[in-house]
């Protein structure tokens, strides 16, 4: 999903993360959303780390919604 | 008082350092010859706070949040960590920052893998997070926002961010994003785990606040940012700006105003204050200089670069200018300085711009001639090298143990920092495995040497002046002049020893 120049990205598992990697550098902003119950935050920070640290030229926020997506987003809707 | 957003750190943060910064490095090292209470009682002493808990000094970064959050008409203080417990049950959120949570950064991981012995910084802040009150805000629900140059340590240490239920990490220049957090925490909304500030989200200069109280032995920033961009370097990523003078002044009055009179200007590179890219120009240096010794008693400099030293010197002579400015109130100046490397094939590869604007190909004889100028100008440098890079071979390693031989004769220290890959930190106990031999066991030792050999004399000469306004440095001038004395019996003996080995072997 996009919302301006902000990617929204959805994370099930480490599968999508390969998927984020391909993303061409166009946002400005991007957010990962984790929506799978299973994950704990350290599962998030070990799935998601490498991205984190090669991806410096943007911001980068990783939520952990636990299906309240929408509270999210009220803002950029 | 109400305070919604508690913000502090553990108590190796949470110091002046008896008023002299330097001590604040050995924070980073586990105790060395004397118990860790005489230690900590060196490097990290409680700061006076008023009745709120509020300390009299605290560090920039924080001060910066509070400001930030102040501004924005958020009830946010630093609070120091004995006296959180007292907001424990009325807050709604604790922010912490640190330069080290975890020990990994340099030099705490150097003195790790040399000793085998983990540094009083991370048993500080692990003491702070394990601490009743924390323990009580835990168990009340408080969010926990993590920030600092340290914030991405927590990604190498991610069972901890479920321990101790961290609730979002900020990595970057927090000022902009930590309101949009603030105001999600106080309307009950959800708040991310992890934000990278990217450079969308990085405060302009307007943005920046001025700080609301004083800061640790009255440090300022007086630019963000580096155009050198070396390659080990985090700072690098960030946009480069200048604070306005007038901005910086009022800093420094905001320090006085609570009774400290020094100032540490802080930068990347001091003399590139108002630089054109990495080319200094005097007018911004010289004026910064007058506005800010008109006012405190005496100034430091975090750091500088030994390029700029050299051009500024020989194009201009605006270290002596700068220095002549400065002697009116103080004998000397104390500063940190990146050799990094002796090699010029690494210093061509990895800071190809360090040497700017000279040839990376001259490297080591910029080194030579900035301590040079340094020595003439009684600016003692602390300066660092980094060993371990990728691609680094044993000639590059030799390269640097001539470069250091040829500093001898300069009032300086000198420290190896080991370069150490993160992947290491998947294993825990990768600083046990760590192997020190060869040249790089060499470089080490004449480090040592250098050191020990110069720094008594700057601690008795230079750097710890006693005065009856702060008795503790009678007390830390004998201890540490003990200790080092102590530390040169012990490395002259180990040294005997093993050249003994070698002679025999």
């Amino acid at each position: 999903m996009e919302y301006g120049s902000k990617l929204v990205f959805h994370v099930k598992g480490p599968d999508d993360v390969c998927k984020l990697k391909s993303f061409q550098i166009k946002y400005r902003a991007i957010d990962i959303i984790i929506d799978n119950p299973r994950f704990s935050k350290r599962d998030v920070i070990e799935m998601l780390r490498d991205y984190v640290l090669t991806n410096h030229f943007r911001t980068i926020k990783i939520w952990v919604v636990r299906g309240d997506e929408d509270r999210l987003y009220n803002n950029y809707r | 008082m109400k305070i919604d957003f508690i913000i502090t750190t553990d108590r190796s943060m949470m110091t002046n350092h008896h008023g002299y910064e330097f001590l604040g490095f050995m924070t980073t090292s586990p105790p060395i010859g004397i118990p860790e209470s005489v230690w900590n009682w060196i490097s990290m002493p409680r700061p006076k706070v008023d009745e709120y808990g509020r300390p009299v000094e605290a560090p920039y970064g924080l001060r910066k949040i509070e400001a930030s959050l102040q501004d924005a008409g958020y009830d946010a203080y630093v609070i120091d960590p004995d006296y959180i417990d007292r907001y424990i049950d009325s807050s709604k959120a604790i922010l912490i920052g640190h330069h080290d949570y975890f020990a990994l950064g340099p030099p705490s991981s150097e003195w790790w893998i040399i000793t085998g012995r983990e540094p009083v910084n991370s048993k500080s802040f692990r003491r702070f997070m394990n601490s009743k009150a924390m323990v009580k805000a835990r168990e009340n629900g408080l969010k926990f926002i993590i920030g600092g140059p340290a914030a991405w340590q927590w990604l190498w240490r991610p069972e901890l961010i479920d321990l101790w239920k961290i609730d979002t990490i900020i990595d970057g220049e927090a000022e902009k994003v930590i309101i949009d957090i603030a105001d999600r925490i106080l309307n009950n909304e959800p708040i991310p785990l992890y934000i990278y500030v990217g450079v969308d989200n990085v405060p302009s200069i307007d943005e920046i606040p001025i700080i609301k109280h004083a800061s640790v032995n009255g440090l300022v920033e007086i630019m963000r940012g580096c155009p050198r961009k070396c390659r080990f370097c985090s700072v690098m990523l960030r946009p480069l700006r200048y604070i306005p003078i007038e901005k910086i002044i009022k800093e420094i009055e905001v320090n006085l105003a609570y009774g400290v009179n020094g100032a540490i200007l802080h930068s990347e590179d001091v003399f590139l204050y108002g630089a054109d890219g990495v080319i200094p120009r005097p007018e911004p240096i010289l004026k910064l200089h007058k506005e800010v010794m008109e006012r405190v008693d005496s100034i430091a400099w975090s750091h500088v670069s030994l390029a700029a030293i050299k051009y500024s010197e020989e194009k201009y002579r605006l270290v002596s200018k700068v220095m002549d400015i400065i002697y009116d109130k103080q004998d000397y100046i104390g500063v940190e300085v990146g050799i990094e490397t002796g090699s010029r094939k690494l210093a061509k590869k990895i800071m190809p711009a360090k040497a700017a604007p000279y040839n990376p190909d001259l490297w080591p004889d910029i080194v030579i001639d900035a301590f040079r100028i340094m020595s003439e100008n009684n600016i003692i440098p602390a300066s660092t090298l980094i060993v371990g890079l990728p691609g680094e071979d044993e000639e590059d390693i030799i390269e640097t143990i001539e470069l250091v031989e040829r500093l001898r004769e300069y009032p300086s220290l000198i420290v190896p920092m080991y370069f150490v890959p993160m992947g290491y930190f998947k294993d825990r106990s990768w600083y046990l495995k760590e192997k020190i031999e060869g040249p790089l066991r060499e470089l080490g030792e004449i480090c040592l040497k250098h050191d020990l050999y110069w720094a008594e004399k700057i601690l008795t000469k230079y750097y710890i002046k006693t005065s009856l306004k702060n008795p503790s440095s009678y007390i830390l001038k004998i201890l540490l002049r003990l200790l080092l004395r102590m530390y040169r019996t012990i490395i002259s003996v180990k040294t005997e020893a093993h050249e003994e080995i070698h002679v025999y072997a």
